[in-house]
C-alpha cells in the first residue's frame, strides 16, 4: 500500500520521496524506451518458460516414470541446485561461460572454434541462467501431475495402435495440462521479475525490468518511479493468472 | 496350430523372483469365449497381458491366429484389450475414446463416423457421444471400454475383470449383453475373472489357475462336475467335503472310512489303493434332506442338526452341523413341497446317492 502510494508521488532533489500527488510517473512508462523493456522483460519470459517446458516435461516424465525406489534420488537430483545460495549458483555460470571458461576451452581443445565464444555478458548467457535457475518450478509440479496418470492410460492407448509419440501427444500431454499451467506460471512470474541473474550473468548490459527496477530503487534512487514500474509489471502478472485461471476451467469436466 | 485364435506353448514370466505363469500351455478356438479363471494372485491378469503383448514371456511362445508373437509389439498384433478399471482417457469424450484406435491407425473422418456410430449403437450408448468418462455411470463407462476395443474388430477381444467394479444386479444385465456382443461380432473372447458364477455363465471354456498354473481346462459343466482336485471343486461354487480314506474299492464302488463316526459310499471311475488319502466332496444341490433315517434308495444318509437357514429367492440354504465341527450345506429348491422345509434346531437326516459324492485324491 506504502509503495502503490509512493507511486504516484515526486521524487526529491537527493532521492527523497516528495508527496507531491502526480500521473507523472506513470506517463513516464509510456516512453518507448520503457515499453521496448517490458516487451524484452516479456519475451525473455516466455522464452525461459518455453524452454523450461521443452527441457522439463521429459525429465519430469522420466522421474515420474521411473521405478519407484530411484525416484527420491532423481527428485533430490533435481533439487540440489537449491541447496545453495542462489548467488553462488548464478556465478558458478562464469566458470563455465567466460571467455576461458569451460565451454569455450572445451570447444577449443576440440577444435571446432579458434576464438572464444563471447557468452557471458551477453543475453544469451541471462536466458541460460534463468533456465537453469527456474527449470524445477517446472519439473516438480509435472512430476507431481504426471505420477497421477494411471499408466494403463498409457498401456490403452498402445493397445489402441498409439505410437509412443501420439501416446504423449494425445494422452499424456493433455493430461498433464494442470502441471504444465502451473510450472509455466511459477516460471514465468518470477523469471519477469529477475534481476540478479540479469545483473551477473548479463553484465547490466541486458536491461530488464528485475534489473529497471533495482536500479530505480538503489542506484537513480527513483523510488516513486520504481513503484510505479512494479505496479503494472505486477498488474500485468495478475491479468495473465486470470488469463490462465480461465483457461485452466476449460480443460474438460473435473 | 491354424483353428486355433491362441495358443501358449510353455510360457514362462517372473515378476522379479516371483514365478507369475508357470509353464503355461493353452489353445483357444476361434470364435469362442475362453474364461481363465482364478484367485488374486494367480497369474491370470499376467497371462492376458501376455496375449496382449503388455508383457513378454521370459520362456515359450504365443500364437496369435497361428503367427509367433514373440516379436510382435501390442499395436501390430490383432488383439483389443478391455482393462480392469476400463482406462477410459478422461479428457476425452465417449466419441473420442472409441475412434482413438481407429485414429490412430489413420482411418477417413468419413468411416471413423459411421464405425463408431455403429459401435456405440452396439453396446446402447449412441445417445451419449458427446459425455465424458466421469459424467457416465460404471456400467456405462464398462460399454464405453468395450466399445473402445470392439470398433477395431479385433480377432481377439481381452477382458480383464470386465464386470468387476459393478454392483450385482448392473453384472448379471452385463453378462447376458456380453454373452449377446459376442454372438454379434463372433471375435474370441478371453476373459479373466477371480468370479466363478460370471465364468461359468459366460465361458464357453473356463481354465481354472492357481499360483501361476492351469489346473484344470474344459467346459463349466465339466469343471463343476468333475474337477480333478479340492482346489478346483472349493473354487468353483460350493461344496461340502470331508476327509477320509479308502477301505474298499471294487472297480467302481468305494467305501472311504472318515475320521468321524461314520463312512461314505461313493463311485469313482479312477482305480484307488486301499487306505490312499482322498476327499470326498458333495455339491449342496445334490444332498437330499429327510427328516427321517429312511434311506429311499440313497446310499448315504447322516444324522444332522440344522444350525442356520437362509432364503435367497428361489432356494433354501440349510447349514448342518454334523459331527465334531464338520459343517456342510444344503440346497434346496423352493419349488419342493413344504414338507422338505426345516427349521432351526430340528435333526434330519443328510443323504446323496454314490454317484453324487466326487473322489478326489489332492
Amino acid at each position: 500500500m506504502v509503495m502503490f502510494g509512493i507511486s504516484f508521488a515526486t521524487r526529491g532533489i537527493y532521492g527523497g520521496v516528495e508527496w507531491i500527488f502526480s500521473w507523472n510517473n506513470y506517463i513516464r512508462l509510456a516512453d518507448p524506451l520503457y515499453g521496448n523493456i517490458y516487451l524484452r522483460s516479456f519475451l525473455f519470459a516466455g522464452l525461459t518458460t518455453l524452454m523450461c517446458l521443452v527441457l522439463g516435461f521429459p525429465l519430469a516424465y522420466a522421474i515420474a516414470r521411473a521405478p519407484q525406489r530411484w525416484q527420491p534420488l532423481l527428485f533430490i537430483l533435481v533439487l540440489i541446485p537449491f541447496w545453495t545460495n542462489f548467488l553462488v549458483r548464478t556465478y558458478a555460470w562464469f566458470f563455465i561461460l567466460r571467455a576461458d571458461g569451460l565451454i569455450n576451452s572445451m570447444f577449443m581443445g576440440m577444435g571446432v572454434i579458434s576464438e572464444p565464444l563471447e557468452i557471458l555478458y551477453t543475453d544469451l548467457a541471462v536466458f541460460i541462467g534463468l533456465v537453469y535457475g527456474y527449470l524445477p518450478f517446472m519439473v516438480v509440479p509435472l512430476v507431481i501431475v504426471i505420477e497421477r496418470i494411471p499408466r494403463t492410460l498409457e498401456e490403452a492407448a498402445k493397445d489402441l495402435y498409439a505410437t509412443a509419440w501420439s501416446t504423449v501427444w494425445r494422452v499424456i500431454l493433455p493430461l498433464s495440462k494442470p502441471g504444465i499451467i502451473g510450472g509455466c506460471v511459477l516460471v514465468f512470474i518470477p523469471t519477469l521479475g529477475a534481476f540478479i541473474t540479469p545483473y551477473l550473468l548479463g553484465g547490466g548490459r541486458s536491461m530488464l525490468l528485475g534489473t529497471l527496477i533495482q536500479q530505480e530503487f538503489l542506484v537513480i534512487r527513483d523510488w516513486p518511479f520504481g513503484a510505479a514500474i512494479s505496479f503494472v509489471l505486477m498488474g500485468m502478472v495478475l491479468l495473465a493468472l486470470l488469463v490462465t485461471r480461465k483457461h485452466a476451467e476449460m480443460v474438460g469436466p473435473s | 496350430m491354424e483353428e486355433f485364435a491362441v495358443g501358449l506353448r510353455k510360457v514362462v514370466k517372473f515378476h522379479g523372483d516371483t514365478i507369475a505363469v508357470d509353464d503355461v500351455s493353452l489353445d483357444m478356438t476361434k470364435g469362442e469365449f475362453f474364461s481363465i479363471l482364478g484367485p488374486s494372485g494367480s497369474g491370470k491378469t499376467t497371462t492376458l497381458r501376455l496375449i496382449a503383448g503388455l508383457d513378454r514371456p521370459d520362456q515359450g511362445e504365443i500364437f496369435i491366429q497361428g503367427r509367433s508373437m514373440n516379436h510382435v509389439p501390442p499395436h501390430q498384433r490383432p488383439v483389443n484389450m478391455v482393462f480392469q478399471n476400463y482406462a477410459l482417457f478422461p479428457h476425452m469424450t465417449v466419441y473420442h475414446n472409441v475412434a482413438f484406435g481407429l485414429q490412430m491407425r489413420g482411418h477417413s473422418v468419413t468411416e471413423i463416423k459411421s464405425q463408431v456410430g455403429e459401435t456405440l449403437e452396439l453396446v446402447k450408448l449412441h445417445e451419449k457421444p458427446h459425455r465424458y468418462p466421469t459424467q457416465l455411470s460404471g456400467g456405462e463407462q464398462q460399454r464405453v471400454a468395450l466399445a473402445r476395443a470392439l470398433v477395431n474388430r479385433p480377432a481377439i477381444l481381452l477382458l480383464d475383470e470386465p464386470l468387476g467394479a459393478l454392483d450385482q444386479q448392473l453384472r448379471q444385465e452385463m453378462q447376458v449383453e456380453l454373452k449377446e456382443i459376442q454372438a454379434r461380432v463372433q471375435s474370441t473372447f478371453v476373459c479373466v475373472t477371480h468370479h466363478q458364477e460370471e465364468a461359468l455363465m459366460l465361458s464357453d471354456r473356463v481354465a481354472v489357475m492357481d499360483r501361476g498354473q492351469i489346473l484344470q481346462v474344459g467346459t463349466p459343466q465339466e469343471i463343476y462336475e468333475s474337477p480333478v482336485s479340492t482346489f478346483v471343486a472349493h473354487f468353483i461354487g460350493l461344496s461340502n467335503s470331508v476327509v477320509g480314506r479308502i477301505s474298499n474299492y471294487d472297480g467302481t464302488m468305494c467305501t472311504v472310512m472318515t475320521p468321524y463316526r461314520f463312512s461314505i459310499q461313493a463311485t469313482t471311475p479312477k482305480d484307488h489303493s486301499s487306505a490312499e488319502e482322498v476327499t470326498v466332496i458333495v455339491r449342496p444341490e445334490r444332498v437330499h434332506l429327510s427328516p427321517g433315517p429312511k434311506h429311499d434308495g440313497y446310499d448315504n444318509s447322516l444324522p444332522a442338526l440344522i444350525n442356520k437357514v437362509s432364503f435367497n429367492g428361489g432356494e433354501m440354504f440349510y447349514k448342518l452341523d454334523l459331527q465334531d465341527g464338520l459343517v456342510w450345506t444344503a440346497r434346496v429348491p423352493m419349488a419342493l413341497r413344504p414338507s422338505h422345509r426345516f427349521q432351526v434346531g430340528q435333526h434330519v437326516y443328510v443323504q446323496w446317492h454314490a454317484d453324487h459324492g466326487l473322489v478326489l485324491t489332492h
